[in-house]
């Protein structure tokens, strides 16, 4: 994609699993993609098959595709009702915080990644203590936190 | 550093019984249903009787199932309630074999049956996972025979009584069925001293139709608790289960089997595989060559084995 297009169209990378920040993460990249005329863009890393015995994995690959498809369609349309736009998607196997850094080398249009955090006790989660921490230095885009704990309402404000 | 076996009477290499510990974790990751199919007829090669190996090999599988129990329970991947009926045929099924085993044992037969049977299985899984490398490799479009086409396929199993829900995996059907499956799996861990994930895992899915994700936690499941049977049966009907053996093995399965584990997953490659299949296939011919071969020692073993069997029977 040349420098032009980069900069007409920001693209910002959400993570999806099965978090409740998710919603507010996405919410907030979804916002923001239609106030700065850019795109929201979603991955989804699948497990990979933990067996390889008789066709058993590939009946697993197949069932957590199907999955990942249909979680991605129900979000879609949230992201789509908010930004106005279709989001990119993106469907990987393996370990997520590996699949998401090497996405990233691989699309340079993906100029923002944005991630959910658990304001609980618990820590903010798996991905952003590794990506703020030990793996920061790996990240080559921004990244923006979005604190799990905000509501519809303060997000809209601050989009 | 040798240590002597005490039921098994002979004196082997600790670090030869902790790194066998680490190539069967290396294979469970590889495959993901376990290796422990390996443990007994290495374990014959090594100059352990097959009785003692095979019924001092189940306990192997044991730890590093509670620990894919563990991982799976953060993931919701174990259906408890399949897993109970599972067991339920399972304890059924271990102890119906772990007779049996005595019986054979009393008429002089076990190591034969054991060491057949390994040449029957072994020969099945390696040819199997032969063809299914070799095609993978070949990157040849899978067939409609393999993948399902649907999740719930109508068969005349669905006929049977006894019918309970399951929910977790979804499904509606006899309890018989998965009763008959762990029964089966228990019957092959009480003759054989395997887990039986690599029968359970595939029958899970094709037979009873469940849901992928619950697979390999639910068979880990009952492989804990009819592997534990197993070796406790076997200890007080036929005491064939060496703890000095199990013990070691035990050491090996815990700390080596995770570090291979995790090696064999990240080669998970299709060439890997097809030479763990021939070398299944070659510990087949091995164990076949030695039960026709004429023994380099006439008077050997089973002599003393018969015995010690027969003074500890008085």
């Amino acid at each position: 994609m040349g420098e032009r297009q980069k900069q007409a169209q920001r693209v910002f990378l959400v993570v999806v699993d099965d978090s409740p920040e998710l919603k507010v993460a996405l919410r907030f990249a979804a916002r923001r993609a239609r106030t700065t005329g850019g795109r929201v863009a979603m991955l989804y890393v699948t497990e990979p098959a933990e067996a390889e015995w008789l066709g058993v994995g590939e009946i697993m690959r197949e069932e957590r595709r199907a999955e990942a498809e249909h979680r991605l369609q129900e979000l879609s349309a949230m992201v789509q009702e908010l930004s106005g736009d279709m989001p990119i998607l993106y469907v990987r196997e393996g370990n997520v915080r590996e699949e998401l850094l090497r996405l990233i080398d691989e699309e340079p249009s993906i100029s923002i990644l944005v991630l959910g955090a658990d304001t609980g006790p618990g820590g903010p989660g798996p991905l952003v203590t590794a990506l703020t921490g030990k793996f920061s230095g790996k990240l080559h885009i921004p990244l923006t936190i979005v604190p799990g704990s905000l509501t519809d309402e303060e997000v809209d404000a601050l989009t | 550093m040798h240590v002597y076996l005490p039921v098994a009477e002979v004196s082997l290499d600790v670090f030869v019984l902790i790194g066998l510990g680490a190539a069967i974790g290396f294979l469970s990751g590889l495959f993901g249903v376990g290796g422990g199919f390996l443990v007994t007829p290495l374990l014959i090669f090594l100059g352990v009787p097959p009785a003692v190996a095979a019924a001092t090999g189940a306990n192997t599988v044991i730890a590093p199932s509670v620990s894919g129990v563990l991982s799976g329970l953060r993931r919701r991947g174990v259906d408890f309630r399949m897993g109970a009926i599972l067991l339920l045929g399972g304890f059924v099924g271990s102890a119906a074999s772990v007779g049996l085993f005595a019986l054979l044992r009393r008429i002089g037969q076990i190591d034969l049956v054991v060491a057949l049977s390994y040449v029957l299985l072994l020969g099945t899984i390696g040819i199997l996972m032969l063809v299914e490398s070799l095609r993978a490799w070949q990157r040849r479009a899978r067939m409609a025979g393999v993948t399902r086409s649907k999740l719930h396929h109508h068969m005349w199993i669905h006929g049977l009584p006894l019918k309970m829900r399951f929910p977790r995996s979804r499904l509606y059907i006899s309890a018989l069925v998965p009763a008959g499956i762990g029964f089966g799996v228990g019957a092959l861990s009480g003759i054989m001293g395997v887990g039986g994930g690599f029968m359970l895992v595939p029958a899970m899915i094709y037979v009873l139709g469940m849901p992928s994700s619950v697979v390999v936690g639910t068979s880990q499941f009952q492989i804990i608790f009819v592997a534990a049977n197993v070796t406790f049966l076997q200890s007080y009907a036929n005491q064939t289960v060496d703890i000095v053996l199990a013990v070691v093995l035990m050491i090996g399965s815990v700390v080596a089997a995770p570090l291979g584990a995790r090696l064999g997953a990240k080669l998970r490659a299709e060439q890997m595989r097809v030479l763990l299949a021939v070398l299944v296939l070659g510990v087949a011919g091995q164990l076949a060559y030695d039960l026709v071969a004429p023994p380099e020692d006439l008077f050997s073993i089973e002599t003393r084995n018969e015995s010690i069997s027969s003074s500890a029977g008085q």
